[in-house]
């Protein structure tokens, strides 16, 4: 059943800016640290315009009440939509798992055995995604000052080893600029939760916030980007994680390991992506099953998130990224078609 | 009611399970790891790491544990072996390479350290004079912990420019820049640099050079120098001294002019009258000339050593590419810069 409260819109915009930030702050070579920062920074640019032009046309075929029907699965050809957008939301937690742990395990050295990892993170998102979204965005909201805290800590503690001429000189611009968008478009589900969550507000509103979650990211990306390659130089193509390294680097007065500090606030975003994604996932099974098998949909859920998390350890990373990409734009088709065929009949 | 009790319960025995706390290591029996030691000899790494231990007693004891191994993550691994405690390397901020390793495996050190995850990327290297038994014996001196502590300090403050492990690996196992040597015959010194192009050293910049080079590196340093005038000789400070650059086209082809501006409130002369001599007016711009011409001919015999040795350990050839990216990118790798007089200095001293 969709969701009947009204949703507080920004704080649905930070939520959906954190999923998105976490990509960069997590996922290894996020930024495809080998282009250099000319490259990155235009292609984040001309990625998020596209994924703007995208996404605009998609959320102004949303109109307020059909979209509403179709989301409780009542409406022509919504239960196809449902389907898409439970994949999408699927892919999406399960790679956000997978993600979490690669990252967890690489910073935090010592580490759980996968299982239990994934099973106590999977019990702790599900919880969460029961709990209501609701607390979901108050959480995170709360993140989100962390997560201010925790760039201004990088910038700050890196800021004495910042050398002009660490930025590197554009070999092929238009090359390098075309590699960076191969490399960074990605249309996540996470994007889709501003229609899913935020279709009880008004149209422009939900632009407007896809508008701001997108400007955000960019300019996340392009402090990431330039404090990295300020600091690292050459050697920042050699690094899984530059930001992590970056963190690992800074240091303020006596305090030499804030990474500490960074990795905790990173993976609690990571683990709100997750629960957020799950959140997601029940919202758009619902309306599929029974009324008998509804209060155990939650649960349940755990079963192929686990499984497909294990599947994505061995897909390679770039190809991940396409098959989300064109799931997500699968179901936004799905949407859009239905929405013009559909026929409501509450 | 009851079942959510069961659930906060239940999700409390998981997190306190999950602290880890079952296999906590006290920092007694913890080896903190101060300084780490890497060689080369008869085809093996040797290794040897400063640890402290009983951090929590009065007085902590400095120890070196050894270890020897075809590679350096197994001369590591019997090192950490070859004492009781458990190494932690998380606060360690030096590395000093030995004499062998410092002229055959310095790339390959660095690139180790780089990608391995329980050390810092930003540990200050030095290259220096000292095989295994040498170092061994400095460990064993009364005062070696407060020596490391003084090269420590000397990382927070700033003052000598360490160069991190990251600013030297460029890749692989190739290390190329600037390296400081270490000196410790009476006191810890680390005022000479030791140049490194494809791998190898090739020169040494002396206590006049490195601080130029340190200047050009972009640290904030002061600059001393003596100079013979009217018989006499005279210490003078630069103070804050600034660079600058520019790129200029002569003959259709840029040069980059390196500016070099400072002030002089400080000279010593030998004696009294002489320094009372140097207050005057006419003086001081005579001066200002003098110590001009010096420094710029200081700048030109670092630069002899150096760039003049097609290798840019200060970054310049960048400056080209700001100015014209394309005409970088087609002369820069057919050595072009290094062709014509692509550099010129300019310095401005001016006695106060």
């Amino acid at each position: 059943m969709p969701h009947k409260t009204l949703i507080n819109g920004e704080q649905l915009t930070i939520a959906v800016y954190l999923c998105l930030v976490c990509d960069s702050l997590i996922r290894p070579i996020a930024g495809g640290a080998s282009i250099e920062a000319y490259g990155r920074i235009f292609g984040a640019f001309i990625c998020a315009t596209l994924v703007f032009v995208i996404f605009k046309i998609f959320l102004k075929k949303c109109r307020q009440e059909e979209f509403t029907a179709m989301l409780a699965g009542k409406s022509k050809g919504s239960s196809v939509v449902l389907v898409l957008l439970a994949a999408c939301f699927l892919f999406g937690a399960a790679r956000s798992v997978q993600q979490s742990e690669t990252f967890y395990r690489y910073a935090g050295g010592q580490s759980l055995p996968l299982t239990l990892f994934l099973v106590i993170l999977l019990g702790i998102c599900l919880y969460s995604a029961k709990a209501g979204l609701e607390s979901l965005l108050r959480t995170g909201v709360i993140l989100s000052v962390f997560l201010v805290g925790s760039l201004l800590l990088i910038v700050v503690a890196n800021a004495p080893q910042m050398r002009l001429q660490n930025l590197q000189i554009p070999n092929q611009p238009i090359q390098s600029i075309l590699k960076s968008c191969m490399a960074g478009f990605n249309l996540t589900p996470e994007l889709l939760l501003i229609a899913v969550f935020g279709h009880s507000c008004r149209q422009q509103k939900t632009v407007g916030m896809l508008a701001k979650i997108l400007m955000l990211v960019v300019f996340s990306d392009l402090l990431f980007t330039i404090v990295s390659e300020l600091v690292l130089g050459q050697f920042e193509a050699l690094q899984v994680q530059p930001i992590h390294t970056l963190a690992r680097l800074g240091g303020i007065s006596v305090f030499r390991r804030l990474d500490a500090v960074h990795v905790s606030i990173w993976l609690l975003i990571a683990v709100f992506r997750t629960a957020i994604l799950c959140a997601g996932l029940v919202d758009v099974i619902r309306p599929l099953v029974s009324k008998a098998k509804k209060q155990f949909v939650v649960w349940t859920m755990a079963i192929p998130i686990f499984l497909l998390a294990l599947l994505m350890y061995t897909v390679p990373e770039l190809a991940q990224q396409w098959t989300e990409t064109s799931l997500v734009f699968l179901a936004g088709i799905s949407i859009v078609i239905s929405m013009r065929k559909g026929q409501v009949h509450v | 009611m009851f079942k959510k009790r069961w659930t906060l319960f239940f999700a409390i025995i998981v997190l306190i399970g999950c602290t880890a706390c079952a296999e906590s290591v006290t920092l007694s029996q913890r080896g903190i790891v101060k300084g780490i030691y890497a060689e080369w000899k008869d085809a093996n790494y040797q290794v040897g790491l400063v640890l402290i231990q009983g951090l929590e007693d009065e007085k902590p004891e400095v120890t070196l544990s050894y270890g020897k191994g075809e590679t350096l993550a197994q001369a590591l691994q019997k090192a950490e072996q070859s004492n009781d405690s458990t190494v932690f390397y998380g606060q360690n901020q030096l590395l000093f390479v030995g004499e062998n390793a410092s002229s055959k495996k310095l790339g390959e050190i660095l690139d180790y350290f780089s990608t391995e995850q329980s050390n810092r990327p930003n540990m200050a290297v030095y290259v220096t004079k000292e095989n295994l038994d040498k170092f061994k014996d400095w460990s064993e001196e009364k005062d070696f912990f407060q020596q490391l502590n003084f090269l420590e300090k000397d990382l927070e403050t700033n003052k000598k420019q360490a160069r991190m492990i990251y600013e030297l690996n460029q890749g692989g196992d190739q290390a190329e820049g600037l390296v400081p040597l270490l000196d410790k015959k009476d006191t810890v010194k680390t005022d000479q640099l030791v140049l490194y192009k494809d791998n190898q050293p090739i020169e040494l910049l002396n206590q006049s050079e490195s601080q130029l080079a340190r200047l050009l590196l972009g640290n904030p340093v002061t600059l001393e120098f003596l100079k013979e005038y009217q018989g006499e000789t005279l210490r003078y400070t630069v103070d804050s001294p600034h660079i600058s650059y520019h790129i200029q086209v002569e003959n259709e082809k840029p040069v980059l002019e390196i500016q070099l501006k400072g002030t002089v409130r400080a000279i010593i002369a030998g004696t009294a009258q002489h320094q009372a001599e140097l207050s005057s007016w006419k003086q001081r711009k005579e001066l200002s000339k003098v110590f001009s011409a010096q420094i710029t001919q200081e700048i030109q015999n670092l630069f002899e050593k150096t760039w003049n040795k097609q290798t840019d350990p200060f970054g310049l050839s960048w400056w080209f590419g700001l100015w014209n990216s394309k005409w970088y990118q087609t002369h820069y790798p057919n050595g072009e810069l290094w062709k014509y007089d692509s550099i010129k200095i300019n310095t401005q001293i001016k006695v106060v």
